[in-house]
């Protein structure tokens, strides 16, 4: 890598990752940074643009746009997430234009999904899951792109974060503070207690420095997570607390099950509405801005979807026992999370705040 | 520009009675494609058919005409400057001026797209350029045009609501406009520029036009960190009337404005046209129904252009001159000089990299 500031490639950058890496190190001017983009659309794009960085288009899928976004480029940090194949074929084209075009570094965002199901203390050596047609796997596909190319001379890092969260995440902040916000969440008694392993994911960002330049990284896999081990059912009490809500009551097993089953019932059926009505029909049958009776049910229906977790939910991921462990990040590159929970949701209530997300959920309830 | 820094300048083109002006349509992006195309292609066929598709990219202009069934194409708008009678412009908000300087002081009424610049200096050059050669200039504020808005302003200015106390405006949803050049985004100009020139020229154009004057601005806040705003709060200031206007990319906001007055109130989505609630002081909801056909935005573009094309005919005065938009270009302007930044703790970026150097 050059001595003085890098330039570095952000691949999706209009993403919640990509967005924040951009942010990080375009403000703290450590680095000269373009950011890839694969559509000229989006509020990814619009958060993007608020930053004093050339925007590139960088669509993975495109051979000819991937090269033309790498010229000149000392470092890439790879964060785009899509289907298989973007995440698949789009890493391999990413890496063959890097190796062509002589480029220093390159750090694959992978995650901790790659060791799928497993309990207990996870560190780097647990295998990891067949790469099959999902996300977990198109992630470990893509890690063994990597390391095929590392085989030919490419300097890689691959880093495995466990639930990054924070401002801009769509999954862990703002469809949990939705389901909060509805009053109709929950603890759950005997499905809560696995450990939710969260990093926020300015954590994540620094790991991610500390990849791009540490030369101990080189060749490496790590994982990141967050400075504490908490349950699921901790992450509800405490991200409802930073919200300012009343204390969340323990719904029972059985309980807990029986609506998760009927809510599952009334899910698949939105869907189908949703993916195999046309457009027309839709907009007969539901209403536009102003909502037919149905639309209207169907709009009630969806907040009480939404409020209740999945049987897979309940099942695997607010019960898996897996602790991911990063010691060896914190040993070889000096990885020191600095958000605990608390710190970290705060920021995040303040951000749903601030975007009114807060308002416009307490109406939907 | 100063008058003797003006181009000197064609009388403008007035086309034989009964005979409809040739126009040239120059952009070919999202805009021309959702909007002026659909819409020409509905209810102004005659139109379309003489139409010239203006764009550098000129296969996007041909595929645009293959598909609506427009006359021609052309990669660059100074070589029909003496064949066509008007032009609409659809281009980046940071080329207008340019453009329109060149097309009507060479005798071409003009049909510009919101915004119509982001410099109040532009704005008044391109109504002197058209005041020297006779000739239309129309901007497209396609909010005026909304019969519940068009009442809000007649509401207004007759004191039916009382004295009017609190204004307020918020429109957000994200950024999902399907760009084809990423001209917001990208190093031509318009980066600056954000959510406060692209749907605070509806807004803050509004609320000058309801109001029938210029508020002066009490605080205007955005979230540009040296590139572009996606929020923008502003508040304003008219005699006793409090104004909050709040503006997204990033988020959908209430998406409605409410005026509320000494006498009664309005609260109303922001793109229905068709009807408008208004709240007495004793509760009583009076819903005033303004039947209409139009169903989107682009059902509007119809009135515009066939407008536009009058205007060019008769030498009337177009249904939204741009002179009536210059008060609202002259505040969105003073907003951008005035902004400051939101306190957004979630954005420091000091101790993120604290202690990750090596040396």
């Amino acid at each position: 890598m050059a001595a003085t500031k890098p330039d570095i490639l952000i691949t999706g950058a209009s993403g919640f990752i990509g967005g924040r890496v951009s942010e990080v190190l375009c403000l703290t001017g450590v680095a000269t940074v373009r950011a890839g983009i694969h559509r000229w659309t989006g509020s990814g794009l619009a958060r993007l643009a608020r930053l004093p960085v050339t925007i590139v288009p960088c669509d993975v899928l495109d051979p000819a746009q991937v090269a033309e976004a790498l010229a000149g480029v000392d470092v890439v940090i790879h964060c785009v997430l899509g289907d298989y194949r973007t995440n698949v074929e789009g890493t391999r084209h990413l890496l063959d234009a890097a190796r062509r075009q002589g480029v220093a570094r390159i750090v694959f965002l992978s995650s901790a999904e790659v060791y799928r199901a497993r309990a207990g203390t996870v560190d780097e050596t647990a295998p990891c899951c067949p790469a099959r047609h999902n996300y977990s796997g198109s992630k470990t596909a893509g890690e063994q792109l990597c390391w095929d190319a590392a085989a030919q001379g490419l300097s890689v890092t691959v880093l495995r974060p466990s639930i990054v969260y924070g401002p801009f995440s769509e999954i862990w902040i703002v469809r949990f503070a939705q389901r909060l916000l509805s009053g109709q969440w929950h603890t759950f008694r005997g499905f809560g207690d696995g450990i939710c392993n969260l990093i926020y994911v300015d954590d994540l960002v620094r790991g991610i420095w500390l990849a791009a330049t540490r030369d101990e990284a080189i060749g490496q896999a790590f994982n990141l997570n967050g400075p504490e081990i908490v349950t699921w059912n901790d992450f509800f009490h405490r991200f409802n607390a930073a919200l300012g809500q009343p204390p969340l009551t323990e719904q029972g097993a059985v309980s807990a099950l029986g609506r998760a089953a009927a809510m599952e019932v009334a899910r698949r059926a939105l869907v189908a509405v949703k993916n195999h009505l046309g457009e027309p029909v839709k907009a007969r049958l539901l209403g536009g801005p102003r909502k037919t009776r149905l639309g209207t049910a169907a709009a009630q229906a969806q907040v009480s979807v939404r409020a209740t977790p999945s049987l897979q939910e309940l099942r695997h991921l607010f019960s898996r026992q897996a602790v991911f462990d990063d010691a060896k990040a914190r040993r070889l590159l000096g990885y020191t999370p600095q958000y605990d929970l608390n710190q970290g949701l705060a920021l995040c209530a303040a951000w749903l705040a601030h975007h009114q997300y807060l308002r416009a959920f307490g109406r939907v309830a | 520009m100063a008058a003797e820094h003006m181009p000197p300048s064609v009388p403008a083109r007035r086309p034989a009675p009964g005979q409809t002006p040739t126009l040239a349509l120059i952009g070919c992006g999202a805009f021309a494609e959702a909007f002026y195309l659909p819409a020409m292609a509905a209810h102004l066929p005659g139109v379309l058919r003489t139409l010239i598709l203006v764009d550098t990219r000129l296969e996007r202009a041909r595929y645009l005409a293959a598909r609506f069934g427009a006359g021609e194409v052309c990669a660059d708008y100074h070589d029909i400057l003496t064949r066509v009678d008007g032009a609409i412009l659809a281009i980046p908000h940071a080329f207008h001026h340019a453009a329109a300087i060149t097309l009507l002081s060479n005798g071409v009424h003009v049909l510009c797209e919101k915004p119509l610049t982001l410099s109040a200096q532009d704005a008044h050059d391109m109504v002197a350029a058209a005041d020297r050669a006779g000739a239309v200039l129309a901007a497209n504020y396609v909010q005026r045009l909304f019969p519940s808005n068009i009442k809000v302003r007649e509401m207004l200015r007759d004191g039916e609501l009382g004295q009017v106390e609190h204004i307020t405006y918020d429109w957000g949803s994200e950024f999902t406009w399907p760009t084809v050049s990423g001209f917001y985004f990208g190093p031509d100009g318009c980066r600056r520029y954000g959510v406060l020139a692209d749907r605070g020229a509806h807004a803050l154009d509004l609320i000058c036009w309801w109001l029938g004057a210029k508020p002066r601005i009490t605080e205007i806040r955005t979230d540009a960190l040296g590139g572009l705003d996606a929020v923008a709060q502003v508040r304003l200031q008219h005699e006793d009337c409090t104004i909050d206007i709040r503006l997204s990319w990033l988020s959908k906001l209430a998406n409605r404005y409410t005026i509320r007055g000494s006498e009664a109130e309005i609260e109303n989505n922001y793109e229905t046209w068709d009807v408008l609630p208004v709240r007495s002081r004793s509760g009583e909801v009076r819903m005033l129904h303004f039947p209409t056909a139009k169903r989107a935005y682009r059902d509007y573009a119809a009135d515009i252009v066939a407008n536009f094309i009058n205007a060019i005919q008769t030498g009337t005065t177009p249904l939204i001159p741009a002179r009536d938009v210059l008060a609202s270009v002259e505040l969105i302007e003073a907003c951008y000089a005035a902004a400051v930044p939101f306190h957004m703790p979630w954005i420091q970026v000091e101790s993120v990299l604290d202690g990750c150097n090596q040396t």
